[in-house]
């Protein structure tokens, strides 16, 4: 046993104790699946954060910022930052106005369908699913890689942990862990930064010798023509695209939009968006910058995958190594136990409708779904971030324009919700698998979301347009629309107005951390 | 080339962000129905 895997199994251990002794406090059905909707801006803000930072991250986005795509990766981080605060401002609001327990259920209430509620559970159901196999397979590569560990003893050892969690005290719990998790994982990339490029002379010494003796075009804007596509301006488009992926993940994707439905009021929402699209930015940007440092220390790495971990147990001081390690496994467990908590939920709710809605029908859900996993991540191959991306991008095809357009049109259909769902599911999965199977490399705007994307569109007109908008759907609607009286207390109003009138500053914000943190060094070192 | 992407990158986000300002202020004014 070495000193990380002491590290990593004194963690799960302290999740666990914590995940007890909240279960304590969960006393009805609305504790444990909404978190009795009183949740403040920070538990909100951890909780989307780390929901969405997971081992594809720390591992899989990692490995793109070593082998040379950093401006591409850059873009796919920017471009995704506003995705929150039009998450919180187009479907998040009035998902917590409807009050429902899961998102699924959302689209059945709005659009009064039963038939467009089960596909967005089976979605929602195949989404998450896939994601908690990934995350579950990132934390075994982890582990296996930092302790030698069997691969199989990791993956129970994280199983047991999340499940403790999510099953014994429920949303409440997960928004809390998730949150300490949030504050491990960030401060260890913020120290682990400084560390990191001090050991190669600082950050602007070392952008300079990776500009001299790196990978070509390392830090360019087009990145490295020899890893990805061969031109700049492909680099860049495929960056835009992922970032519109992601965006839309952020905005409407289950593990996101549902922190929305667990916080205290509207005000809450809006706050806790803002701030959540700065601070993902921030830890990636950390992410990106260790990465390609890594490559002073080491240039050829056999798995890219492995940046940080090799940075955490070769450059990194041991004690800030295990620091590392385990805030990058508290990055995967966190997702886990959102996404493990979502999916008992959606099973107990949306596919059995308890109409009880109790406790122990979620936590017996919980618990079956967990075996269920093992025995798929038991027989599944490592392969991160492709099946991260592929469920990231089915979600954003079939759910982004639905979920928009539910709210923002007036002439949406329940006809033309469902067709759209299923044409952007279909299309997506479609146009990622007939090119693999052919083993043919499409162009980078023929991407398989673009694709889901504009066939749901296409599909939400035509179907709306063949079909008309009942009573029951324009009034769920306009009720929907109506702010409620206890978001209209005036102290709380003029504060996230005063928020949303500086929430621009954002891009600012962004712009200057580019500039002084990429793009001036760079410069400087290019004239050297 | 960088500092055009950097600058595209900000302005991006600061007009998604007065887009989704609008869209809520609009509604809490009650301009919506």
């Amino acid at each position: 046993m070495n000193v990380y895997f002491l590290g990593m199994c004194i963690s799960f251990i302290i999740y666990i104790i914590i995940g007890i002794i909240i279960s304590r406090k969960v006393s009805d059905a609305n504790d444990f699946y909404v978190a009795g909707r009183r949740a403040p801006v920070l538990l909100i803000v951890g909780s989307l954060i780390a929901s969405y930072v997971s081992t594809g991250v720390f591992m899989g986005d990692a490995g793109e910022f070593y082998s040379g795509i950093f401006s591409p990766m850059v873009v796919v981080c920017a471009i995704q930052v506003p995705g929150y605060i039009l998450g919180a401002a187009y479907f998040g609001r009035y998902l917590r106005r409807s009050g429902v327990l899961t998102v699924p259920e959302f689209f059945g209430k709005r659009f009064c369908s039963p038939a467009l509620y089960k596909l967005a559970t089976i979605s929602a159901l195949i989404t998450m699913v896939v994601y908690l196999l990934s995350v579950m397979q990132g934390i075994g590569t982890l582990m296996n890689a930092v302790t030698g560990v069997d691969y199989n003893l990791c993956i129970v050892l994280a199983l047991i942990a999340f499940v403790v969690v999510s099953v014994f005290s429920g949303a409440r719990g997960v928004l809390i862990t998730d949150t300490i998790m949030f504050g491990i994982f960030t401060i260890a990339m913020i120290v682990a930064t400084f560390v990191i490029t001090g050991k190669a002379g600082g950050w602007y010494q070392a952008v300079e010798d990776l500009v001299q003796n790196g990978k070509q075009g390392l830090l360019a804007a087009s990145g490295n023509l020899d890893y990805m596509y061969a031109t700049g301006p492909e680099n860049i488009l495929w960056g835009f695209i992922y970032g519109i992926v992601w965006l839309s993940a952020c905005m409407v994707g289950p593990w996101q939009s549902s922190r929305f439905i667990m916080a205290k009021n509207e005000h809450t929402i809006i706050r806790a968006a803002i701030y959540s699209g700065i601070g993902l930015f921030v830890v990636e940007f950390l992410v990106g910058i260790s990465a390609v440092t890594v490559n002073l220390f080491e240039p050829n790495l056999e798995q890219s995958t492995y940046a940080l971990i090799y940075a955490s147990m070769n450059i990194l001081p041991t004690a800030l190594g295990v620091l590392l390690l385990t805030g990058v496994l508290a990055a995967g467990v966190s997702s886990a136990t959102t996404f493990l908590s979502l999916i008992g939920s959606s099973v107990a709710n949306d596919i059995f409708q308890s109409k009880k809605r109790s406790i122990s029908i979620g936590r017996i859900t919980m618990v079956a779904v967990a075996v269920l996993i093992l025995l798929l991540a038991l027989k599944n191959p490592p392969a991160i971030r492709v099946i991260l991306w592929f469920g990231g991008s089915i979600l954003a095809a079939s759910w982004m324009p639905v979920a928009v357009g539910s709210m923002v049109s007036k002439r949406i259909t329940k006809t033309g919700a469902f067709l759209g769902m299923l044409a952007g599911f279909i299309g997506c999965f479609l146009a990622k698998m007939i090119p693999s199977l052919l083993g043919v490399t499409m162009p980078v705007f023929l991407e398989p979301t673009i694709v889901g994307m504009i066939l749901n569109v296409l599909f939400l007109i035509i179907g709306s347009a063949a079909t008309k908008v009942t009573e029951e759907e324009r009034k769920i609607r306009e009720d929907l629309l109506k702010v409620p009286e206890s978001e209209k207390n005036p102290e709380e109003l003029s504060k996230t107005k005063k928020f949303l009138k500086y929430s621009p500053l954002t891009g600012v914000l962004i712009f200057g951390i580019l500039f002084f943190a990429w793009v001036l060094p760079y410069m400087m070192a290019i004239k050297k | 080339m960088e500092l055009l992407v950097s600058a595209l990158l900000g302005a991006w986000i600061a007009v998604m962000s007065i887009l989704s300002y609008v869209h809520i202020n609009k509604e809490f004014k009650g301009d919506r129905s």
